[in-house]
């Protein structure tokens, strides 16, 4: 009877280390290939590969860079969080302030529903209305299509952030009595750690949202510095680095499968960044 | 003192409006384009209506199957063996994972590790297995549902785990006590903690269905572009990448449009109603 449950015990163990153990071996190669492939350029070219823009001559050997890419992306990514960040924090207060109101519960629960939406069907949603009305690809609406992600995500978790906070602290408040606003600014304020954490993961998650792009920018890998960098916005020429991961790792072309490593690496950096500040701002928050 | 506190009011009642027209308007247009398209019958007559339910439910299903694995080997690793200090080490290896943008699990999974798959995994399941109608495909290629639906488990994992460990964790340590008292091994003690949490287990797994079949990036490398009923070898073709690929022939084909929004609106739906099980399975748990 003892040996029977010994050996269960034994491959219960091995079973879970071996399944274990292959996924974390899989996160180390993943970060072991990013860090391989995305380093060849900067080693070739130097710092020179974060500034340029790709090269995509055949007979060149030259890698060119990424520099065209970061700027769309930060310029598309901030155009988005500049108006996605207050509307969905304002949200969240909302519901936070009025949970028994009948429209905050119907607004609660749309976007809980938007929340967990293919992101597929947001790019879509903007193409059908946007893009083909005007026939032009522009950067703005890729910016509009991530509004979608980022508003509901940071108004559901801004109001079940301040629903942690001991309910003592805004009776205090009332009873003090504040007016709503500026209850609302001291609740706030107890909770900024891990209300500016949630906004850092929310930037993250737009930053590396591929899917609606992929219909609303133009897919290329063909992106030149030129005029269109005064008035990025109503143009169509940025291309954000994921949309070029993926125009990259379907080329033909060694190297501008070479420079959609080093558009990771950035892509990889720029996310860590954010979610290790988020990381220090709060240590109990969740990453999901 | 009323005056301002209905002031107030309004300006905090403003972003709630437009959040909620933006929403509006995201369920109106989709709703509005398919509905020809479902009204004529022109999304049932269409041919890559059917392949590519099919191919979604088929990679999404795989992806479950590989998280289940994964999520509850780490955390029967985590919660039974690990010491710890070590359980740091490998809870911020497996956040790393949820950081990464989906994209980079598909230049990942068809340039460094779908053409290893191929050789070692899906050829010798060919030749082995190739009498399955499963297997029954040459893996010429690098992209496939099998390799599309092992990455998306790859991708998933670290949302099941979290929600499964959770819930492991908060099994009443009782349980144990008691059990290691009657003289039970570590198999029986982990296989009733498994089915005391089993609704916490159907919830991670939900959510991750969930994730899986909206994703479209990495589906729409890895899962190679042909529409057909596929083995698990072969090129298919899923409802995010359709999309994706045809949008831009779509203006200049009657219908298309149309038959391609009713599809997204299918797609929404069943991430809609797998986020609705979810809740109810809390919401039964809780009781």
């Amino acid at each position: 009877m003892v040996r029977k449950y010994r050996a269960r015990d034994l491959a219960l163990g091995i079973l879970v280390s071996v399944a274990s153990g292959l996924i974390l071996a899989l996160v180390l190669w993943m970060l072991g290939s990013i860090f391989y492939y995305g380093s060849i350029p900067i080693i070739r070219e130097g710092l020179k590969a974060l500034i340029a823009s790709p090269n995509t001559s055949p007979e060149s050997p030259q890698y060119g860079g990424v520099g065209p890419l970061i700027y769309s992306t930060l310029i598309i990514v901030g155009a988005c969080v500049l108006i996605g960040l207050p509307l969905g924090f304002l949200t969240g207060l909302y519901l936070y302030e009025y949970p028994t109101s009948r429209l905050s519960s119907i607004a609660r629960r749309l976007l809980e529903v938007l929340v967990e939406a293919p992101t597929v069907c947001y790019g879509l949603v903007i193409y059908l209305t946007f893009v083909l009305a005007i026939k032009e690809k522009l950067a703005l609406f890729a910016a509009l299509s991530l509004l979608f992600i980022i508003v509901p995500y940071v108004a559901i978790q801004t109001c079940d952030i301040l629903s942690t906070l001991p309910p003592e602290l805004k009776e205090t408040c009332i009873s003090l009595g504040l007016s709503r606003w500026k209850t609302l600014k001291v609740l706030s304020r107890a909770a900024w750690r891990a209300l500016v954490a949630n906004m850092m993961i929310s930037v993250a998650k737009v930053l590396g949202e591929t899917g609606p792009l992929l219909i609303v920018a133009h897919v290329t890998v063909d992106i030149a510095w030129g005029p269109w960098v005064y008035h990025p916005l109503t143009s169509i020429e940025p291309v954000p680095l994921t949309v070029f991961i993926y125009a990259a790792a379907l080329s033909a072309l060694h190297k501008i499968v070479i420079l959609g490593w080093l558009a990771c690496l950035v892509l990889t950096g720029m996310a860590f960044g954010l979610f290790i500040i988020a990381r220090v701002l709060t240590r109990t928050i969740e990453i999901l | 003192m009323s005056v301002s506190k209905s002031i107030s009011d309004i300006f905090l009642a403003v972003p709630l409006l437009v959040s909620l027209g933006l929403v509006l308007y995201f369920l109106v247009v989709l709703v509005y384009y398919s509905v020809p398209s479902i009204v004529t019958g022109s999304l049932a007559k269409y041919s890559a209506t059917l392949p590519c339910i099919y191919g979604s439910l088929l990679i999404s299903i795989i992806a479950v199957i590989i998280a289940l694995a994964f999520s509850i080997a780490l955390t029967v690793l985590i919660n039974e063996y690990l010491p710890r200090s070590l359980e740091a080490v490998v809870s911020s290896l497996i956040d790393v994972l949820a950081a990464f943008p989906t994209v980079i699990f598909g230049i990942w999974g068809l340039r460094v590790f779908g053409p290893l798959f191929r050789d070692y995994v899906e050829w010798p399941l060919y030749k082995y297995l190739g009498f399955l109608p499963l297997f029954s495909y040459p893996p010429y290629q690098v992209p496939s549902a099998l390799l599309t639906g092992v990455i998306l488990g790859i991708m998933v994992t670290p949302f099941a785990t979290s929600v499964i460990r959770e819930a492991y964790r908060t099994v009443p340590s009782e349980l144990r006590e008691t059990m290691l008292s009657l003289g039970a091994g570590k198999w029986e003690i982990v296989k009733v903690h498994l089915l005391h949490i089993r609704e916490a287990i159907i919830g991670g797994l939900t959510l991750s269905f969930g994730k899986a079949i909206g994703e479209t990036a990495a589906v729409a490398m890895l899962i190679g572009g042909t529409v057909w009923f596929c083995p698990l070898t072969a090129p298919c073709e899923a409802i995010p990448s359709l999309i994706v690929r045809q949008l831009g022939i779509a203006f200049i084909t009657p219908g298309l449009l149309s038959n391609l929004t009713a599809l997204a609106l299918i797609l929404f739906i069943i991430g809609a109603v797998a986020l609705l099980g979810i809740r109810l399975i809390i919401r039964r748990a809780h009781r």
